[in-house]
């Protein structure tokens, strides 16, 4: 079997076949020439958008050298200037490199100096007086988060105004033959002040998730990229923002009232299932972990968290780009499972009584069943696929698959909608089936496992009928 | 950029070029012309070029644009045989090894192909490929790992190996 790498690195075809000499290239350059400054308004407007493209890309292409920007100027800070405290651990929750080796924090460091929107550095050369910077990457994902230290609020505060009005400026940006770059711009409650930053693109998988907040004289800056389906960048926000909350919290050391009084984030906008007030409406002993496996890869990242009140799980499902709707239940259990590729939530709610399980099941489902199918950008759609299945009082499962240039694409999320009574089941997985030849016989039998998985929280839900157990 | 500069650059990089242009895009015909009519805007828009400092990369983005946007644009077979800026061109059959290369390439997405060329043939290292293509370098490892995996089935003398499942959308 030929080694693939060899066969790259020696690809030779042989010399093309008459080629032009290089005074004729050069004589045809003139005529473009000619023709371009001669000519009408909209050619030379579309000659200078080549010129800029071509710049743009090519101010990373071609030989690395003398290519990287100019070196940025992170850290303007003196021994006697403000600076980062060491306790300040800023490698909290950040997932550990491919070789397995925790990520250390350095001042100074590059960090997310030279985040880019549209040709637009604002954290490059802002004036700061300290940084410090934690990086990690694997194959599929890299992380970097930055805390940066400013002389006092007011210039942390319009760092944070360029960063978010530079973003806000560039919702589109040709980065490449034939690719695209997208900017979602959306505020993040944390800290005094925040912003979220959404990066897709426009032919290729993966997204880049970036956050940056304001605490006192400080930002924090974070970057996430992943593989991410574009189309439903919701459960990597929620993970980033959730591993991200030790590090916010921490920079209370950055505010004039210290620590002591660090404010919560506000609660204008409650995610969409808010845990309710305490409520034991749900036994504790309730099975709802039930039937997933018991055995992950050892990583920290993979295993079961909950079942507990505060799991979230519809924080990290989308509808139709936008959150699920808000359940207005009694009580609430969450349990999450993650493998790799292998993603997994339940959720069981409780209402008053079965019309308000009846009524949420239907706003769930109903919220699918209006976007069968979703374009992102030029390459890539998503389907949602309602389909009524028996199990239970009442069930829905909702297919999620994905294309990729008009051919079925790696990736398949199942959501199982199963009510009993007046409790409602929500069981999710996500992995990679859906790219094979058959995706709807991938699609059944992933509802059947999932059925099948599910019996035993199914069997307890028998305690919120009218008849009981 | 004055003539000669611009000369000697086009004779050393025109090959290189049209070989990592086909490799990209599967048809060496096409490839060609791309590169040829990339370099005769190159020396149109000197200037810019001089600026740029890396003339090949902008040259190899130029083709590989020219030769999407054609492809999509008009179907090969219809377009006018006057369409191109040189001498028609005729190469060749390559070698057996080179067509099942290019196939095995032709079959893995545009993304994936994209990075195997610009790392392996084009020789650049994975951040110049991420910048050159405009996206993150993790997003390049993702692609070189997938697509070396989906191009090693491809490539195996094994009749029953293939790509597995997703691969060709990863």
């Amino acid at each position: 079997m030929p080694d693939p790498i060899d066969e790259l690195e020696n690809f030779n075809p042989g010399a093309p076949m008459n080629p032009l000499s290089p005074s004729e290239v050069r004589r045809l350059g003139d005529r473009h020439r000619r023709r371009r400054t001669a000519g009408i308004a909209l050619a030379a407007a579309a000659a200078v958008a080549v010129i800029a493209t071509g710049s743009v890309v090519l101010a990373g292409g071609g030989e690395p050298q003398g290519l990287d920007p100019a070196p940025p100027n992170p850290s303007e800070s003196t021994a006697s200037g403000p600076r980062i405290p060491d306790s300040l651990d800023i490698t909290v929750d950040l997932y550990e490199n491919e070789s397995g080796e925790p990520a250390t924090q350095r001042h100074g460091d590059v960090g997310l100096t030279l985040v880019d929107f549209c040709g637009v550095t604002p954290f490059a050369d802002d004036g700061r007086a300290d940084s410090v910077s934690a990086a990690t990457s694997g194959p599929e994902y890299s992380d970097t988060r930055e805390v940066v230290l400013y002389a006092d609020e007011q210039s942390a505060g319009q760092a944070l105004e360029r960063l978010t009005a530079a973003a806000r400026d560039c919702p589109r940006q040709e980065s490449g033959p034939d690719n695209d770059t997208l900017h979602r711009v959306e505020s993040w409650d944390a800290g005094e002040s925040g912003v979220l930053v959404v990066r897709t693109y426009t032919n290729s998988l993966g997204a880049e998730i970036m956050r940056f907040t304001r605490v006192g004289d400080a930002l924090l800056a974070s970057s996430t990229y992943a593989e991410y389906d574009p189309s439903n960048t919701a459960s990597g926000e929620a993970d980033q923002a959730r591993r991200l909350k030790s590090v916010v919290d921490q920079m209370c050391v950055f505010t004039d009232a210290g620590c002591a009084t660090t404010t919560e984030p506000p609660a204008s906008e409650p995610p969409a299932t808010e845990p309710p007030a305490d409520t034991d409406d749900i036994p504790a002993d309730f099975p709802l972990a039930a039937g997933w496996p018991d055995r992950h890869e050892p990583d920290d990242r993979y295993g079961l968290t909950g079942p507990a009140p505060d799991v979230p799980v519809l924080e990290a499902l989308q509808a139709c780009g936008a959150a699920l709707p808000a359940a207005a239940s009694l009580d609430r259990l969450g349990a999450a499972w993650a493998n790799v590729e292998d993603y997994r939530y339940r959720l069981l709610l409780t209402f008053e009584d079965a019309d308000g399980a009846i009524d949420y099941q239907r706003q769930l489902v109903d919220a699918y069943r209006a976007c069968p199918r979703t374009e992102d950008g030029e390459s890539n759609a998503s389907l949602n696929d309602v389909r009524q299945t028996r199990v239970g009082g009442e069930s829905w499962a909702v297919v999620r698959t994905f294309e990729f240039l008009g051919a079925p694409a790696i990736g398949m999320e199942v959501i199982h909608v199963v009510r009993l009574g007046r409790a409602l089941l929500v069981d999710t997985a996500a992995n990679e089936g859906g790219g094979g030849p058959d995706p709807e016989a991938q699609a059944t039998a992933q509802i059947a496992e999932q059925t099948a998985e599910t019996s035993a929280p199914l069997a307890a839900m028998c305690a919120f009928t009218e008849a009981g157990c | 950029m004055d003539e000669r500069e611009f000369d000697d650059f086009y004779t050393a990089s025109f090959t290189r070029v049209t070989h990592q242009v086909y490799a990209m895009i599967g048809n060496r015909d096409e490839a060609q012309e791309c590169v040829q009519e990339a370099f005769v805007r190159a020396w149109a828009h000197r200037r810019q070029l001089d600026r740029a400092q890396h003339p090949e990369a902008w040259v190899r983005t130029t083709a590989y644009r020219l030769a999407v946007s054609r492809w999509r644009r008009v179907s090969l077979s219809r377009r006018s045989p006057d369409r191109a800026v040189g001498l028609a061109t005729e190469a060749p059959p390559p070698s057996e090894s080179h067509v099942a290369l290019v196939a095995a390439l032709r079959q893995l997405p545009e993304a994936q192909r994209q990075a195997l060329v610009l790392h392996h043939i084009a020789d650049l290292p994975v951040q110049a490929v991420a910048r050159e293509v405009g996206v993150p370098e993790g997003t390049i490892k993702a692609r070189l790992s997938r697509g070396r995996a989906a191009l090693a089935a491809l490539l195996s003398d094994d009749p029953h190996s293939g790509l597995q499942e997703g691969a060709t959308h990863a």
